[in-house]
């Protein structure tokens, strides 16, 4: 049996046109394709699929599956003859086995192999994980716990070294001792950080803080560097911030000290410098922290390598060579950027810059307050001076400067009214001590008991006996708010204490309440009730000095509390809404029912200090 | 449900210690409040189940999840039962339920 002519022709235009083939290929596809027919030649079979397979294109296979559905029903139709029409069903069922069936066999097959192949790398990863998590949390621990034995260690070493008893010789090696420990803590440390930022487990904690403030722990830090290497001048010089930041400043930190760390230890004679400066853009608040010296500086290519782990410029300098590491790492977590400048013999700069996207006003709780400043000559135009001030009146305070030494002690001597809650001196250094004995004479006459006197811009470490609190740099006037709220705190322990009502249906917003409280005024006494009804119970029975009141609550609501409290015609403290419902008509409606003002869900403990200081101020006036 | 109480656990912690807070402070808070919100997923659940859920009923349990999810720092999902408390489609509240 044989294709007729015709029927050659048919297919031959069909691979044409169907699959773009010269007519010389189609006519030799048709050939084999008869064999395949006629004759059981399988070799068309074999090519098809080894096309199928290259391909790998359904797109194609649809057009094969196509034209071989055509061609036979074509064929089928133009034979009468039954033994031809089984044998073309018995070739078509062939082409379709190994075209189709054994390649979706195949496929099956490939897909179980795969489906194991996943299985065993899936059980070696996690058996690789798990090995590597142990190996790190057995570093992580074992840093831990060296940190915490060498803590004590150098602990007891400072202990001896203050108690004196040694002398001599013996007094040099203690020296040597407390230096190796101190080695030895730095080590543990970098290598507890560089585990928890490869393990991942760094964690990035966010917070509102005060840039100026950080910076003044940062020096903390370095304070006994600061004030051994005699031969080094430490400058700082910071921008004037009338806000808070929200950032990781614990992270933050460790980049500026492991910046001044490595300062130190490559500067041998000249300046250390720590600098802070900031811009608005579009997106926040950019702020530049460097850290200049006069050291030995870097090569280029040291440059380039200072962020590698182990590099050190100098090799006889200790450490691992992990600080610069670890603070480029922590920049990159943080979403920050370092950069290096440096000339050998001239000295480096590192900077870190990051974009605070989020910001707050700094809102400094000195309202009536009265500040009061003794400020020499040479300070009084400075530009950080001046925006101090500015901020502070613009904030409510009642600010006085003195701009010489003898108005200051004749205020002092002859004052009898209007005595300031705070007075800070920035002067030349001699003044201070002769201030802080005028100090010893005024509180020895029970006068300005209630004054704290600060003593700011020392520039230098001054033994001072009765400031309140001493500065070696301008204090950030975080400093004067921590302060004064202290003094309010210590009034609150001689007798003022608060008595708070919360009124919420939810327990657990009770507790946070109760929490945050708890941690500024530890000594006001907190009421709970947990709904309107039990709420006004309880100010049947007891005077409160400020009452929070959940707005939405099953069965007495907080307006309906308001309407209640005020229907017992019994003098009502300030009462606060306490509530997330933060629309217009909501405000509108607080005011309308009497309320004092509203406190925000969730709770932000500033808002409540603020409102809980203004009632002790009110208390205490 | 555990998920939602799995992902509030881990955020209650990171926004509260945000104040401060040590860790054995903040236990026997988070604690409670993840019970609180246990029950109040329930009480969801309950309301919803009825064959006419009360409108007042379903946006007191709402307004009240919402602002106990706030208080534990949990404020993508507050946002959400927030919102939910304004939808005339039940089958949303039923799908945020389903979802953890």
């Amino acid at each position: 049996m044989k294709l007729s002519t015709e029927q050659e022709q048919f297919f031959i235009e069909r691979i044409k046109k169907e699959f773009g083939r010269p007519e010389e290929e189609a006519a030799a596809t048709v050939e084999s394709l008869q064999k395949m027919l006629y004759e059981g030649d399988m070799q068309i079979v074999y090519y098809l699929q080894y096309r199928v397979f290259k391909e790998n294109d359904p797109a194609y296979t649809q057009k094969l599956l196509n034209f071989l559905f055509e061609g036979y029903t074509y064929l089928y139709d133009q034979t009468d003859n039954q033994e031809e029409k089984e044998k073309l069903g018995v070739g078509i069922q062939q082409l379709f086995y190994f075209l189709f069936i054994e390649r979706c066999g195949y496929a099956k097959e490939m897909e179980e192999q795969s489906l194991v192949s996943q299985h065993i790398l899936k059980s070696v990863s996690d058996r690789l994980n798990s090995v590597l998590k142990t190996q790190e949390s057995m570093i992580a621990n074992l840093s831990h716990e060296m940190r915490t034995s060498l803590n004590t260690i150098h602990g007891y070493l400072s202990i001896i070294d203050e108690s004196k008893v040694l002398r001599g010789e013996q007094k040099f090696q203690l020296k040597k001792a407390i230096h190796g420990a101190v080695s030895l803590q730095s080590l543990v440390k970098d290598i507890l950080n560089i585990t928890k930022i490869n393990s991942g487990q760094l964690e990035i904690q966010k917070s509102f803080f005060d840039m100026e403030e950080m910076l003044l722990q940062c020096i903390d830090h370095l304070s006994i560097e600061i004030k051994n290497r005699q031969r080094i001048t430490f400058e700082y010089e910071s921008m004037f911030a009338p806000f808070l930041v929200y950032g990781d400043q614990m992270h933050m930190m460790e980049i500026i000290i492991n910046f001044l760390t490595n300062a130190f230890k490559y500067t041998e004679e000249g300046f250390v410098r720590l600098k802070m400066t900031y811009k608005k853009e579009t997106k926040g608040i950019r702020a530049v922290f460097s850290v200049s010296d006069s050291g030995v500086g870097m090569t280029p290519d040291q440059v380039q390598d200072v962020f590698n782990p182990y590099s050190r410029y100098q090799k006889k300098k200790q450490g691992l060579g992990l600080g610069m590491h670890i603070t480029k790492q922590l920049s990159d977590r943080l979403g920050g950027q370092l950069e290096v400048e440096s000339e050998p013999g001239a000295g480096t700069t590192f900077s870190f810059s990051y974009l605070f996207e989020k910001t707050q006003e700094h809102q400094p709780g000195v309202q009536g307050k009265k500040i009061y400043f003794y400020i020499e000559k040479s300070m009084q135009e400075r530009t950080y001076v001046k925006e101090k001030i500015h901020f502070l009146k613009q904030h409510g305070a009642t600010v006085k400067t003195f701009k010489s030494e003898n108005s200051l002690i004749n205020f002092l001597l002859n004052a009898h009214k209007n005595i300031p809650d705070i007075l800070s001196v920035l002067s030349e250094p001699q003044n201070y001590t002769k201030i802080d004995a005028l100090i010893y004479y005024l509180r020895s006459g029970k006068r300005f008991e209630k004054t704290i006197f600060i003593a700011e811009n020392m520039r230098q470490h001054l033994s001072l006996k009765y400031f309140d609190d001493l500065y070696e740099y301008c204090a950030p006037v975080k400093i004067y708010e921590k302060l004064l709220k202290k003094e309010t705190a210590n009034k609150k322990t001689s007798g003022v204490g608060l008595s708070v009502l919360v009124v919420d249906d939810t327990e657990t917003n009770l507790d946070i309440f109760r929490l945050f409280i708890g941690k500024d005024y530890p000594n006001a006494k907190v009421d709970l009730a947990g709904g309107g009804y039990e709420g006004v119970g309880m100010c049947k029975v007891k005077q409160y000095d400020v009452i929070f009141l959940d707005l939405k609550m099953p069965g007495m609501n907080g307006f309906e509390v308001m309407r209640k409290l005020k229907e017992l015609n019994m003098t009502l403290p300030p009462i606060y809404a306490f509530t997330a419902d933060v629309y217009k008509s909501t405000y509108d409606k607080i005011f309308e029912y009497g309320f004092e003002g509203i406190l925000e869900k969730p709770l932000q403990p500033e808002h409540l200090n603020e409102i809980l200081q203004r009632i002790t101020n009110a208390e205490t006036a | 449900m555990q998920k939602l109480l799995n992902e509030t656990k881990e955020k209650a912690y990171l926004f509260l210690r945000e104040f401060g807070f040590e860790e054995d402070e903040l236990e026997p808070v988070i604690t409670k409040g993840l019970l609180d919100l246990e029950s109040a997923i329930n009480h969801l659940s309950e309301v919803l189940e009825k064959e006419k859920p009360d409108n007042e009923e379903l946006d007191g349990v709402l307004h009240g999840l919402k602002g106990l999810l706030f208080q534990l720092g949990n404020h993508d999902a507050a946002n959400r039962a927030e919102r939910l408390r304004y939808t005339d489609n039940l089958d949303e509240i039923r799908m945020w339920l389903a979802s953890f």
